[in-house]
């Protein structure tokens, strides 16, 4: 009876952080899509400087990320498909650390286009450790809800 | 898993119907004959953006080589004279004396989607400069077509 209270108790407060964070990240993705999309041209420039993807699909992946990141957010927040949005967010996580890193390697370092909100925003080892933090718990979610 | 999959095609299949729509309201071309030059001359619109072939038929211009002293010493356009972005706030009177408000100033950096250009002709237009351009294609180009370039000169 002990261990199954115990066990209870360990479950909800896994489930409270994993909801602290859910809105968190959330947050983070929603703001961050909401700003891009508000400024597409500044993020074609961004998405550009990367020089990873071919120059023709600069602008429609520059219109259709954000708004990737801000449904993720949003239904993480609201707590609708909370699957789905915490494995895109991963992917996207995923992707951006990528790109990041190569960009790094090649010894470049520019505004990332990523969250202003927090820390770092010039490309570069802090930023990787930063994204590979929130894949983290992005992915914690993702795992935890499945 | 079948759930997770349905979820995901959710969230991008409204994010691109969105993102579409988006670009159709502001007037984004989705697919730029030019990217590079859409791009820039939509965050830019002040100044003339010029390729190689017509930097050929202009005469009686600056050129200005705006890229970091370092990169300028080991090799320019030739007849380029420097004014690197990151020193424009230091020696801002030294560079504006060396320019002639009347001709045309044509500038350059790396090429690609360098904005070192973009930061000098901005402080040259808010200085009083009217004919700016930048030379979109930039110094990688002109090396690479064998037009004349020259080293270590300043």
């Amino acid at each position: 009876m002990v261990i199954r209270n115990g066990k209870k108790r360990g479950f909800l407060v896994k489930k409270i952080f994993i909801r602290i964070f859910s809105v968190l990240i959330g947050i983070l993705f929603l703001y961050s899509g909401i700003l891009k999309i508000l400024n597409p041209v500044e993020f074609s420039l961004t998405v550009a400087k990367y020089g990873i993807l071919p120059e023709k699909l600069i602008n429609i992946f520059s219109v259709i990320l954000p708004f990737i990141e801000a449904f993720s957010g949003f239904f993480l927040i609201s707590g609708i498909f909370i699957k789905g949005s915490s494995l895109t967010i991963s992917l996207l996580l995923l992707i951006f650390t990528i790109a990041i890193s190569y960009v790094t390697i090649r010894g470049f370092s520019f505004e990332c286009g990523c969250f202003e909100i927090i820390g770092e925003t010039k490309t570069g080892i802090l930023l990787i450790i930063r994204n590979l933090i929130l894949l983290f718990l992005s992915f914690s979610i993702f795992i935890f809800k499945t | 898993m079948k759930r997770i999959i349905f979820e995901i095609i959710i969230i991008f299949s409204i994010s691109t119907i969105s993102g579409i729509f988006y670009a159709f309201i502001k007037k984004i071309e989705i697919f730029p004959y030019d990217t590079k030059i859409y791009i820039f001359s939509k965050k830019y619109p002040e100044i003339k953006l010029l390729k190689t072939n017509e930097i050929l038929k202009m005469k009686n211009i600056i050129i200005v080589d705006a890229r970091e002293r370092i990169f300028y010493e080991k090799g320019h356009i030739k007849g380029a004279i420097n004014i690197p972005y990151d020193e424009i706030k230091i020696n801002s009177y030294d560079f504006l004396k060396i320019l002639n408000k009347d001709k045309e100033i044509v500038i350059y950096c790396d090429g690609g989607y360098c904005e070192a250009s973009f930061i000098v002709a901005e402080f040259l237009i808010k200085n009083g400069f009217k004919n700016i351009s930048v030379y979109i294609d930039g110094y990688p180009e002109w090396e690479k077509k064998g037009f004349p370039c020259e080293k270590n000169i300043y």
